[in-house]
């Protein structure tokens, strides 16, 4: 009997070696003869969101389109996601119908597409009737990015193909590459000005660190952070951008006969590298602004543990990332004045959809992909149910005249929805949180939302910092930006240019990127003239000069095109 | 005799291949046992070996691993034409060298004092308080150093807050500190699970050379020199050398977690590298072209320290 037991559980053993062995998996988004088709969805799994299959948008999609909507989850992160594709793309594994919310880089899509990996959606946007839904509110996004969207859609390789579907988003308050809030109170207390140029805010900081504003009688005020995510607080773009106009992006900027130039040979680049040299050496600025990404630590600064003392004097990131909502901390805070360059940026265009070679009804999944792009569409996906809470709803379209949160004396502005709950900040069920609209319009943003009925002080000076920001970026875009012409678009290279260029366009990057942390941090002097020296040398060997002739030469490309 | 002429007594002779079908017969039990490993050696290790050829194909999803086109070593003239490439050899052998020198004698002390304890309870406590850092995930434990080591709200933050420092280096992402915090929080984590092979050793020294080391009056002292360690001395070389298998092998998760802009260059290995280019970046075909290049040095490095060991000992210790 032992005996047999044993062999028995050897045989059960080795079975399960071959368990998860097996080949490829059944397609599930046939189309059925006799049900509804079904579409697969890959999406990273966002924790904001409770349930995709009792989801108010997933079954508003379903009733609109007739399909079934299946999902298949990847991980949160992008180099995670990223990781699951290349290994399922790799052992020839069935993918999803359609990848929502991956943001895999040019590079890597285009060789996906040129592998077949994903369809080419060229076709469907080239058909009028097919794309009529897609291509009118494409004309409705900001009319500055519109041609170099168009351009950056299709394939460096210049075969006209198009692999993504992209996600555009005009928002107010995200073109702001950076919002930095100072700490009102201690400038109050300490009888300080408000700052108005670097100087005035480095003596600023040294009263924040060595007067003791937040009174406990310890010297432990951080006077300045921010974090290294984008959006969530560029403080090194803000404080390089004191001295010289430098997009992180693009890395070049335009003189005035067209030719392009390179902020990080600048001087005035090494005199922001020397200040925020010396911030760092006084202890007046976090170096977690070069490596930290949580907002959760930021927050943590300005609103601290129960009975603690508000530690932050001037920080740099989105207001969403910086303040705990609902936390009075904020009312201590109003919005730094910008001086210096402000970063002209561009809206959020994002390519991160695909239809995959899986993908055995194409035409449905361009379908879905309309009905994902429909005004009605932009609002659900990001707000949930239309409707009023009573009638079980999040939003409403907003009368005619109703006052927006951004109106002001001087600027009045009407709303366009009325939000009866943040479905944006709080876990549930009424959106796919991190797969955004396709198409979201400045006028469907948050930003233009209805003043609530039931207002607060603290979400009133949240809209007021909101404004605030919005107002002194207008003015320095109108009064200290470069033209229009003087600033350089995002450059796409074509297939050619990035064959014999691309290397050392990315070498150069990096030693950019390592030298700025080095003499930020003081591994290296930038006060010592040799140690600039050796950068620039160093810039040289690695080929710099072909990174400025093929960005030159895709530049005047881009302006022949763009001046017909 | 019998009938044919022959002894019955005379056993018969069998040949080779008869003997090991008896073996098998006699001990089925233990040949089943053993191929459930066997299995699992040759389908998730041998087999996938067929896979190394795209190291020197350019691997395309759609044409597949025998259809993708060769280019020979067009993936290893790149790599050695990258500039970091020396960076990122030297730093991963020298975080496996600081790896070996601090991680390889501790757990070796540690057997050795609880070995000596004569107090059981105590023993037994020192043991199981050693193993359990082992079972503590890499994500987690990357996440203790960050929340120990906060400059702000961490545990050597509020040691520098009642000195009266509020100014707190952030070393969780310096570049001078990376390889001490890996290694030794790597340390601190394996040490104890690494004492088991010692330990084990360790009960099977004879307590005969003990009572004899004992009546020759050496010290307990003198006894984990001269009766302890050289017994397992044996042990110990064989996991040196197994351990310098491993040499050109960083594991990619921690170093990974723990990567920032700061320390890139101290940090970069080549296992982070294949996995950014390689497997994040979608081109197989390279990641599998210089994890092979590892493998091949690791298992040189095996074969060169078992030479090393064998001439040291005059062959007796040595894995081969």
């Amino acid at each position: 009997m032992k005996r047999i037991i044993a062999l028995l559980l050897c045989v059960v053993s080795v079975m399960s070696l071959f368990a998860a062995c097996g080949g490829k998996a059944e397609k599930t988004s046939n189309k059925g003869s006799d049900g509804p088709v079904t579409l697969t969805i890959g999406i990273p799994k966002s924790s904001m969101v409770s349930d995709y299959y009792n989801n108010y948008y997933t079954q508003w999609l379903e009733e609109k389109t007739g399909y079934k909507l299946e999902f298949q989850f990847f991980a949160t992160g992008a180099q995670d996601y990223k990781t699951q594709l290349s290994t399922m793309i790799a052992g020839n594994r069935t993918l999803p119908d359609i990848l929502l919310g991956f943001d895999l880089g040019t590079d890597l899509y285009e060789r996906y597409g040129r592998d077949g990996v994903f369809v080419d959606l060229a076709p469907y946007f080239n058909d009028e009737e097919a794309s009529a839904i897609w291509w009118e509110r494409f004309r409705l996004t900001d009319e500055y990015s519109q041609e170099n969207n168009w351009r950056r859609m299709q394939a460096a390789d210049g075969s006209g193909a198009i692999y993504a579907f992209p996600e555009l988003q005009d928002s107010m308050i995200d073109i702001m590459d950076y919002q930095v809030w100072i700490n009102q109170a201690w400038l109050d207390k300490l009888g300080l000005p408000m700052p108005t140029n670097p100087d005035e805010l480095y003596d600023v900081l040294v009263a924040f660190k060595t007067k003791d504003p937040n009174g406990n009688g310890l010297p432990d005020e951080i006077p300045l952070t921010g974090t290294s995510g984008a959006l969530s607080g560029q403080t090194m773009s803000w404080l390089i951008n004191m001295f010289i106009y430098w997009d992180r992006n693009i890395h070049f900027n335009v003189d005035e006969s067209g030719k392009l130039y390179s902020p990080y040979r600048a001087d005035e680049y090494r005199e922001a590298l020397k200040y925020v040299r010396k911030l760092i050496k006084e202890g007046l600025l976090a170096s977690q602004v070069l490596t930290s990404s949580s907002a959760n630590e930021m927050k943590q600064l300005v609103t601290p543990a129960e009975g603690g003392a508000q530690l932050a004097g001037v920080v740099c990131g989105h207001l969403t990332l910086c303040f705990v909502q609902d936390d009075p901390g904020i009312l201590n805070y109003e919005a730094l004045p910008m001086w210096g360059n402000c970063i002209f940026h561009e809206n959020t265009h994002n390519f991160t959809t695909f239809v995959t070679r899986d993908c055995q009804n194409v035409d449905a999944a361009w379908n879905l992909l309309m009905t994902m792009t429909t005004e009605e569409s932009a609002v659900i996906q990001r707000y949930g149910k239309q409707g009023t809470p009573e009638e079980g709803g999040t939003w409403t379209w907003a009368p005619e005249g109703t006052e927006s949160i951004m109106s002001t004396a001087e600027k009045p502005h009407s709303a366009q929805i009325r939000l009866y709950k943040d479905t944006w900040s709080t876990i549930g069920n009424d959106n796919w949180r991190n797969v955004e609209a396709t198409i979201l319009l400045n006028a469907e943003g948050e930003g233009n939302q209805a003043v609530p009925e039931e207002e607060t002080e603290v979400r009133q000076h949240k809209y007021d910092l909101f404004n605030q920001a919005l107002a002194n970026y207008n003015k320095q875009i109108a009064e200290h930006n470069p033209k229009d012409e003087l600033i350089c678009p995002l450059l796409v290279w074509s297939a050619e240019y990035k064959e014999e260029g691309k290397a050392a366009a990315d070498d150069c990057k990096t030693i950019v990127s390592r030298y700025r942390t080095d003499f930020c941090l003081g591994t290296k002097d930038i006060n010592d003239d040799k140690a600039w020296s050796e950068y620039l040398a160093e810039l040289d060997a690695k080929g710099f000069d072909m990174w400025l002739f093929y960005s030159q030469a895709t530049y005047d490309e881009t302006m022949a095109a763009k001046n017909g | 005799m019998n009938a044919n002429g022959m002894t019955l007594n005379q056993p018969v002779k069998l040949t080779r291949n008869q003997k090991f079908w008896l073996r098998v017969r006699r001990n089925w039990i233990l040949h089943l046992m053993m191929a459930l490993p066997m299995f699992y050696y040759v389908l998730f290790e041998a087999l996938p070996l067929y896979g190394l050829q795209i190291a020197f194909r350019d691997y395309s999803a759609a044409d597949g691993i025998f259809d993708s086109a060769w280019i020979g070593l067009k993936h290893y003239i790149e790599f050695f034409s990258d500039w970091e490439w020396k960076n990122i050899v030297s730093n991963t052998v020298a975080i496996s060298f600081y790896q070996i020198c601090a991680g390889f004698p501790i757990p070796i002390i540690l057997a050795l004092v609880i070995h000596i304890n004569q107090k059981k309870f105590l023993k037994k406590l020192t043991q199981n308080v050693a193993y359990i850092p082992h079972f503590i995930s890499v994500i987690v434990m990357v996440g203790m150093l960050n929340q120990i080591f906060h400059p702000q709200f961490g545990v050597l933050a509020a040691i520098y807050h009642e000195l009266g420092i509020y100014t707190v280096p952030d070393i969780r992402y310096m570049d001078t500190t990376f390889r001490h915090l890996y290694v030794w929080s790597g340390v601190w984590q394996n040490m104890g699970w690494s004492t088991i092979i010692y330990v084990a050793a360790l009960t099977g020294v004879s307590h005969e050379l003990h009572e004899a080391a004992k009546i020759d009056g050496a010290s307990r002292w003198k006894r984990v020199l001269s009766v302890d360690l050289p017994a397992i001395m044996p042990t110990i070389s064989i996991m040196l050398i197994m351990r310098f298998g491993s040499i050109m092998s960083v594991g990619y998760e921690k170093v990974y977690l723990m990567q920032k802009s700061t320390n890139i260059e101290v940090s970069e290995v080549i296992s982070t590298y294949v996995y950014k280019v390689g497997i994040a970046g979608g081109r197989q075909s390279f990641g599998t072209a210089i994890g092979l290049l590892n493998s091949a040095i690791n298992s040189a490095m095996v074969i060169l320290v078992n030479k090393i060991a064998g001439w040291l000992t005059d062959g007796e210790a040595g894995l081969f």
